[in-house]
């Protein structure tokens, strides 16, 4: 069964946990007074406008 | 808070969540993102982050704000994130049984999520205390020049 030949040091396991890292999600206004932060290609979830239109009914 | 050396200490406000059942590195990977962020920017980059530990964040967050706009009286659009870290809390361990007789462990981890914010101008809770007066003096002027362009 194949192993490992050397141990894996510290540096190298934290030059690699380093790596792991999440990215700011991608966000714009909504074009509503509200101004709300949306993800693109969603409807906005305050006031469900995608594309300009009302694609969910107001709650 | 105490700060830290001859720096002034900002006024601000923290909450910290305890025994939180989502683990450190997790975590650690969201409070990262948010660290140094305004506020309420942080608060809307954490309720689109998809990872799983962001709610928890969200909810630790908020009530950081919440602390520094009631008991501090300061004024919420004007606080950054100063200070946010994860803490590892007690592992629970499980087994999983292997075969012929081991028994594998399972640490189901645990963090304490801390975040601290803080009043960028130190001026802050004056203005917030202001605040309600503000309004009344700004109105009246609008209304007055309501008036003279109905008079117009």
């Amino acid at each position: 069964m194949a192993v490992p030949k050397r141990k894996l040091s510290r540096s190298n396991t934290r030059h690699r946990r380093a790596q792991w890292k999440a990215t700011l999600p991608q966000l714009s206004p909504c074009p509503c007074p509200r101004k709300e932060m949306v993800v693109p290609h969603r409807a906005c979830t305050h006031c469900g406008v995608y594309k300009g239109r009302q694609v969910v009914d107001q709650p | 808070m105490p700060g830290k050396g001859d720096a002034p200490v900002l006024p601000g406000a923290r909450a910290v969540a305890r025994h939180v059942r989502i683990s450190p590195m997790k975590a650690r990977r969201v409070v990262n993102l948010v660290r140094g962020l305004p506020a309420k920017e942080a608060l809307t980059v954490l309720q689109f982050a998809p990872q799983a530990a962001s709610e928890q964040v969200y909810k630790v967050l908020a009530s950081a704000i919440a602390n520094a706009e009631n008991n501090e009286r300061l004024d919420p659009d004007a606080l950054l994130v100063s200070e946010a870290f994860v803490d590892e809390g007690p592992t629970m361990k499980r087994f999983q049984p292997r075969a012929q007789g081991r028994a594998y462990r399972i640490r189901k981890r645990t963090c304490h999520i801390t975040v601290a914010v803080e009043a960028v101008a130190p001026a802050a809770p004056r203005k917030a205390a202001a605040k309600k007066a503000a309004p009344a003096t700004e109105a009246a002027p609008a209304e007055a020049q309501s008036k003279t362009e109905d008079a117009e």
